[in-house]
Formats: structure tokens, sequence, C-alpha cells
């Protein structure tokens, strides 16, 4: 979910940057009650190097990159709205400018404030993620779901990237791992892998095949 | 027609239309401060007429002013393009004048063009026009068009004195603006620089008035600690700051604005009657160096003192600099705490040499700063650096500052320039610059660091880079752990000569112990800490010379002895042949960029994929020459076209042609 919030702010913001490889690492920590803690980090210290080249750029092909103070800016704004969503506690954020790494997490109330959340920042980027990545939890059957509707706008973006610059981006990717209380019962998604202990499921894909539309991140998760 | 948009018409064809040069240049004022002379003859000599006429085309430049029905050549502008145009400065502590000179041909095809949309007056009997706020004025004869246009001097009008007498208003007092009851203005120009102003008619605007004890309330009210954008905003939100009040400071300052350009208009009209009259004498046309049918443009200052001094009367360093000059009897009497950066004329030329075009520069200096920086800096390097500027060198910097004549100038250098600015703590500064002079020992320390510098981009490098990734265990809890990669990455290596390391060695053990450094070859170290591009840098002292580069490889080969590379002659030369040179190997720019892989704009990627078709850039200073600092910038350009010039309006045209 931040995972796309912050992939459209990069996509669009700042498509310079992607001619590089980056992680983006989404870990969401569930109680049973529905509470619990989502931590987003955005790792580019792979492409350190050009990073850094690119960011003493003001535009790369009419593309802005963004500066430290433009980047500040949008975590400082994300935060701010993430304090003021209803069921959003315990906010924090981090910028890492050597290493390039962005964290950014929270504990949340119940599900459903992540959903507000997610909405919240659609209203804020004029996005609508909101459309295409829903959460849900079922206390009762212990079931998590989430809902990823594929969203053709960042294939357009990727599109407008030279094919050289899209290659690169094969060594970009997204994970996200959900940890419970419980052990795992059962999960739907083809490419997510239930940990040993049963008590986590973690799915890597390319952010190419995300784009594409490749690579689905639905998954319903049925907890002991 | 707009008369500025004529004035900038006819300084485009400046560049193309020699010499009865000295026709016009007797009509330049013998103060004049900055000559600038182009040399219409030598544009006419390396330009393809229709070429040209056909770019001046296709930028549109005909259609703004003549008929856009027919073709049209530079000629039909009625400038004479055979004899050189000037533009020149002067001026008083209250206006600076710009005025511009250019040769005449046909009145009839000249009054064509400026007839169509102009209202012609006749002032000093010629026909006149002025821009709409009569700050700037054009008048002709049969053989000169004359420009002019004036500057006011912020620190002049500032003065109380001077507001007062003019009845211009402060726009931090708005009770001034309150008490100002009046309907018109009128100035009455005596003579010379003598006004009387009436200001007692200016339109009353606004009721507003605004304390500055108000004022300092709003500002102190909002103390809050939040970001500046909301604090910014929160006071623009406030009353005080409201549409009324931005109204009244705009009005006054449309009133100063009118007030001023009245005045401006008047002293315009003054200095032109004196000027065609001849009153203000004749510059001398041995103060600018015999211009060659190559030089295009030309660029003249008596005083860089005295001209920055003039323009810059508020500004601590440029002001300053001509306070000397006006010490020394120039027109700022009362600039008298002024700093000596010792600078005096200053001559500069751009020159078509073939398919090359250069630009030089020659800075006159006093007679103590002359012996001073050729003491200071020396030509060429550490005879071996000269092997480290081979085939594959893809820019160098060499510059040579003995550091021990350096430090022995400083103190007095720090006394001449310095002393006067503070009068009153003079004798500390003095003091200083002698307790400077007896601490250090500029011996030890020239020996040290002697002073000469080679800098080289030697293209790329494959370089271990770290970064940070994740590993899970099986549970999927992860770890950050810091992996590393090879990545290509610019290759740069700085030398630098010192005849006593102990410092230096001394510094490298400091750093191993607190393992700041580790060494990773015999002699050879790596700086721990990387900086954000990732970017590993390593250190030697070797012969004499200390290294820091980030080319792994190299440095081995010199730890080992095992460089065998040779300096280009004509790179080594240059080096060699001066105190300081900047070269960049231009052709080799596009294939750096691409292994790069760094991006390039749309309107870039052609002119990089030109660059393989370019010579050298070359930026060089043989240093003191005579009694002058010379420098000379050169780019060679494609051999595609005849010359340099012929190579630029391609360039242009070919732009244009993109454009449309």
């Amino acid at each position: 979910m931040l995972k796309k919030i912050l992939f459209y702010f990069f996509l669009t913001c700042s498509t310079g940057l992607m001619t590089s490889c980056f992680d983006i690492v989404e870990e969401i920590d569930l109680k049973s009650n529905g509470s619990g803690a989502i931590k987003v980090t955005v790792n580019l210290s792979k492409s350190r190097t050009k990073v850094s080249s690119l960011m003493k750029l003001d535009k790369v092909d009419g593309l802005k990159i963004p500066s430290e103070r433009d980047i500040r800016s949008e975590i400082s704004k994300i935060t701010t709205t993430l304090k003021k969503t209803n069921g959003i506690s315990n906010v924090h954020s981090s910028l890492d400018f050597t290493n390039y790494i962005a964290v950014v997490s929270c504990d949340f109330r119940n599900i459903n404030a992540l959903n507000t959340f997610v909405k919240t920042l659609s209203a804020q980027f004029k996005t609508s993620l909101s459309d295409y990545s829903i959460y849900s939890y079922d206390a009762k059957s212990k079931t998590l779901s989430r809902t990823y509707k594929y969203n053709s706008a960042g294939q357009k973006e990727l599109n407008k990237l030279k094919p050289e610059n899209q290659k690169s981006l094969q060594n970009a990717y997204f994970t996200y791992i959900y940890r419970f209380e419980h052990t795992v019962a059962t999960q739907k998604n083809s490419l997510a892998k239930v940990s040993s202990n049963k008590k986590a499921v973690m799915l890597k894909a390319n952010v190419l095949d995300i784009v594409n539309g490749k690579a689905n991140l639905s998954n319903t998760i049925t907890l002991n | 027609m707009k008369i500025k948009f004529l004035l900038l018409s006819l300084g485009l064809t400046l560049g193309v239309s020699t010499s009865n040069a000295q026709d016009l240049i007797r009509k330049v004022p013998a103060n004049a401060k900055f000559v600038v002379t182009f040399n219409n003859k030598a544009f006419l000599t390396h330009l393809n007429a229709n070429e040209l006429n056909s770019t001046l085309s296709k930028i549109g430049f005909f259609d703004k002013i003549l008929d856009n029905n027919s073709d049209h050549s530079i000629d039909d502008l009625g400038i004479d393009l055979n004899n050189k145009a000037y533009v020149y400065g002067n001026g008083t502590d209250s206006i600076q004048y710009v005025g511009g000179l250019f040769p005449m041909a046909n009145r009839k095809q000249f009054e064509a063009i400026v007839t169509k949309d102009s209202k012609i007056e006749i002032v000093d009997n010629l026909p006149t026009i002025y821009s709409e706020d009569r700050t700037l004025r054009m008048s002709w004869d049969d053989n000169t068009i004359y420009f002019l246009t004036g500057l006011s001097m912020g620190s002049y009008f500032d003065k109380e004195e001077v507001k007062e007498r003019y009845g211009l208003l402060s726009n931090y007092d708005y009770s001034d603006w309150a008490e100002a009851e009046a309907d018109t203005v009128s100035v009455e120009f005596d003579e010379w620089g003598e006004f009387v102003v009436d200001s007692t008619s200016v339109a009353d605007i606004s009721e507003v008035v605004i304390s500055e004890d108000e004022l300092n309330e709003v500002e102190m009210a909002d103390e809050i600690d939040q970001d500046e954008y909301d604090i910014v905003d929160s006071v623009l939100a406030q009353d005080e700051y409201a549409d009324d009040y931005y109204l009244q400071y705009d009005s006054i300052n449309r009133h100063n604005d009118s007030l001023k350009n009245v005045i401006i208009g008047g002293w315009l009209n003054t200095e032109f009657s004196h000027l065609i009259s001849g009153n203000l004498g004749s510059y001398s046309t041995k103060k600018i160096k015999p211009i060659s049918s190559n030089t295009l443009i030309n660029l003249h200052i008596d005083s860089l003192g005295v001209l920055f001094g003039a323009l810059y009367t508020d500004n601590p360093i440029w002001g300053n600099l001509g306070y000397y000059q006006s010490m020394m009897g120039d027109v700022n009497q009362e600039y008298t705490n002024a700093p000596y950066y010792g600078m005096e004329s200053l001559d500069a030329q751009i020159d078509v040499i073939g398919n090359s075009m250069k630009l030089s520069s020659t800075l006159g200096f006093d007679k103590k700063l002359v012996k001073q920086y050729k003491e200071i800096y020396r030509k060429g390097v550490n005879p071996k650096f000269y092997n480290f500027l081979d085939k594959d060198v893809v820019a160098f910097f060499s510059v040579n500052a003995n550091t021990e004549a350096y430090l022995k100038a400083l103190p007095s250098m720090i006394s001449r320039n310095y002393s006067t600015i503070f009068p009153y703590y003079n004798d500390f500064v003095d003091l200083g610059a002698s307790i400077f002079e007896v601490l250090l020992d500029e011996k030890a320390i020239g020996k040290v660091y002697k002073g000469d510098n080679l800098l080289v981009l030697n293209g790329l490098t494959k370089s271990e880079v770290e970064y940070t990734d994740y590993e899970y265990d099986e549970d999927y809890n992860y770890t950050e752990v810091v992996k590393t990669k090879m990545e290509t990455i610019p290759q740069f290596m700085w030398m630098f000569s010192s005849d006593d390391t102990r410092i230096f060695d001394r510094m490298i053990q400091v750093g191993l112990n607190r393992e700041y450094l580790e060494e990773v070859y015999s002699g050879l170290y790596r700086v721990v800490e990387v900086n954000s591009s990732g970017i590993q840098i390593y250190l030697q002292i070797k012969d004499g010379i200390v290294f820091v580069s980030d080319d792994l490889m190299k440095m081995q080969d010199i730890a080992s002895n095992k460089v065998n590379t040779k300096g280009v002659p004509k790179y080594v030369a240059l080096a060699k042949n001066n105190v300081a040179a900047l070269v960049v190997n231009t052709k080799r720019i596009p294939v750096l960029l691409k292994e790069l892989d760094i991006p390039l704009s749309d309107s870039l990627k052609g002119f990089v994929g030109e660059l393989n078709q370019y010579g050298d850039f070359s930026i060089i200073s043989p240093g003191i020459v005579g009694n002058a600092f010379k420098s000379e910038a050169k780019i060679d350009f494609p051999k595609s076209k005849a010359n340099a010039l012929q190579y630029l309006f391609d360039v242009i045209s070919r732009k244009q042609n993109i454009a449309d």
C-alpha cells in the first residue's frame, strides 16, 4: 500500500531515478484483533552512485529530479497526513541521504485505518491508489485479504523510459512481509511463500513485472 | 517599432557590419569607463552573406522590423556594415550611462524601418525616438545612429537630502506618503544635473497608514516553531498584509520610479546634447589595442576598479574595488575607506582563427602586485606529472602557485587590501598580518605543499561500491547487510609535490590508528569513510608526490613503479608553458556520457553527438606578462564549415530548423 504511494511518487516525480535498481520492502505485523504496525523501506543504495549524480541535476529529459529538500518535504507531508489519520499512531520516518534509504513506519488501530490512510494519501497525491490496493481483515475467520487491482498508469509512465532504462528495472524489487501472531493455514498467491515457523508470508516481485501487470500482489491469508 | 527591439536588432547586426573607426570612436566620451568595439567587417569577412541572411530570416529577425513579404538582406537596414560600432559606459555617482554609436550607411533605408510605427520628435535638431518611459533615446544623422540610456544609482537616490530634493518617498515610512498631497509632478531642467522637482502634486492613492511599530508587532507575534512556508503564509494572512498594504507599497515605488524616470530622462537629454556638441571630449584611440581583421569584438576598460566602484557603490566586494582609484582622484571622491586590489585596465577580445574561436584577456595590475604575482605563479608543474597527461586524458587542470612566495606575499596583501576598509581597525589588521608573518615558516610550509597541482580526469574505471541489502532468515525476519558491487565511475587522479612529507606521513599514521584509513597495498591507503556516491578514495606518497585517486589499479601501478604512460606532447606543452591550464578533450565526452549512462535532455543530445568532431577546449594562463595577467579560452570547432563563425551560425540555423 505505502509501496504504491512511494512507487507512484518515484515513478511520476523522478523517473530518472528509476533508471537503476532499488528495493521497496513493506512489512506488516498484524495482531489477532486487527491492529498492528506497518513499515515501508525504500532502498536506492544499490544505485547510489547514479542517484547521487542525478540528484545534482535539475531535470532529465524534461522530468524534474527531486532535490533532497523536495524529498524531505514529501516525506514530511506523508508523516503529517499519517499523524492526522484516525487510527494511525506512533508515526516515524527517516531519510538517509548517504545510502539513499527512506523509511516510514506507523501503528494502526485496525486494518481499516490503513485503508483510510491509503484514501487520504490518494487524495493528497491526486492518484487513484485506493482503487486498486485495499486491505481487509476478518477477526472471526482470521483472514487477511489484500486486493490488488492492476493500474496501467504505471506502465504508461514506464513506456516513456528508453528501452535500456526499462531493462535496468529488472533489478528493482518490491517485497512484502506479513507477520502474524498465529500460524498461517493457507495463502493464495503462488508467488508468495510461508515462513518455516508458519507465522509469516513473504512475496518478492520484480517491479517491472508489477508495472506490466505480470505480477499480482493480491492475496488471501487465513490463519489458524 | 519598439525602440528597445531596434536596439537589440542593431546589436545583432553589429556582429555583421570597419573602418573608418576613428570617426565614431572620436564621438565616444573621453571619460568612458568601458568601450566595446564591434569589428563589423570581421564578421562580414568570416561569414557567408547568403547564409547570414538566411539564418537571420529563419530566426525571424527581418520579420520583426521589415516587411516580411519579400526576401531581405542585412544591407536593407541602412547600417554601415563596413565600419566599427561602439558601445560605451560613463557616468557619475547618480547615473551610469550606456551609449551606442552605430555607423549609418543609408539614412533613407534606416528611416524606412524606424518610422513604421514610431513617434519621431526633433531634439537637438536630430530626429529622435524615446522609449515609453523616456529613459532610452535614439537619435540619428546622416553618419551616425546614437543610443543612450541611463541607470539610476540607488546609493545616490537613497540619500536623504537627494530624496528630499526630488520628492522621493521612503517605502518604509508610509506616513510620508499619507502627508503627500499633490496632483501633478513637474521637473524643470536648468542645466547639467540641476533640477527643481515639484512633488507636491502626487495623487493621494492610499489612506492606509501603517507605522513601523505596528509592523514590528506583526513580525514579533508569530514566533512559532513551524515550517518556514507556514510562517510566511500566516504572516501574509494577517490584515496588515492585506492588499491595501501592497497597493500602498507598490504606489510608493511607482511614484518614485516615475520621478526617477523624469529625472533620468532630463539628465539623458543633457548628456546627449553634450555628446553631440562634442563637450564630452574624445576617447583616446591609443587606449584601445590595435584590432586585427580576425577580431570580432574588443572590450577595453580603463580601470576595472573605477568601473566596479561606480556600478556597485553599495557592494562591499565589488564596490570596494573602486575605492582605491577614487582615493587617487577619480570621480567618487567620497569613498575613502578603500581596500586595494591593485587591478587596473582590462582588455578582452574575441578572435576567429580558422576553425577556432578564442577569447583572450589582459588584466593589468600595479607594479607591486605584478612583482608578487610573478613570484607566486610559475609556469609548469613537477616534470614527473607530465607522464599522466597521456592519450586517455578526458580533461586536466594544472596550476602552480608557489606556496612559499604566496605566504610571504600574503601579509602585505592583507595589510594593503583590508586596512583601508576598516580604518578604525587598520592597526589591528597590520598587527594580524605581522603576527601571521612571524608565526609562519613560509619555507617549511612551502616544502610540505609546494603549490604545483595536477588534476586529471582519465575516463572511466570499475570500482567496488558498497550498498545496503537485506537478508531474510527462514521466518522472514530480515537484517540489513552491506554488500559490494562493481560500478563504472569517472576515474580521477590529483597529485601535488611535497619535498617534506613528514606531516603527511604522520597524518596517515593517525588515520590508520583511528581507522580512518586502511593499508590496501604497501604504502597505498584506502579512505574508510565512503561518500554518498559510494566512490572509494585511495592515497599514497611516492617520490615526493602525494597522489589521491579513485583508481585502485593505477594507484597500484604507481606504488609498484609500473606506470608506463607517456604524456601527449600538446598537453605537456600546455601544462609546461602556463601557470594554469584547464583542457578538455571534447572528443571523448560523448563516449564518456554514454558509458556512464548519464541521461541527456533532447536539446542536448544533438550537441553532445557532435562533440566527437570538436577539437580541444582549453582555458590557459601564462601568468604575468609585462604588467598584466594574461589568459585565453579557446575552442576548436568542427571543420565542416570554413571557419568557427560560420560553424556557429550554422548551429543557430539548424537549431531554428528543428524548432520549426
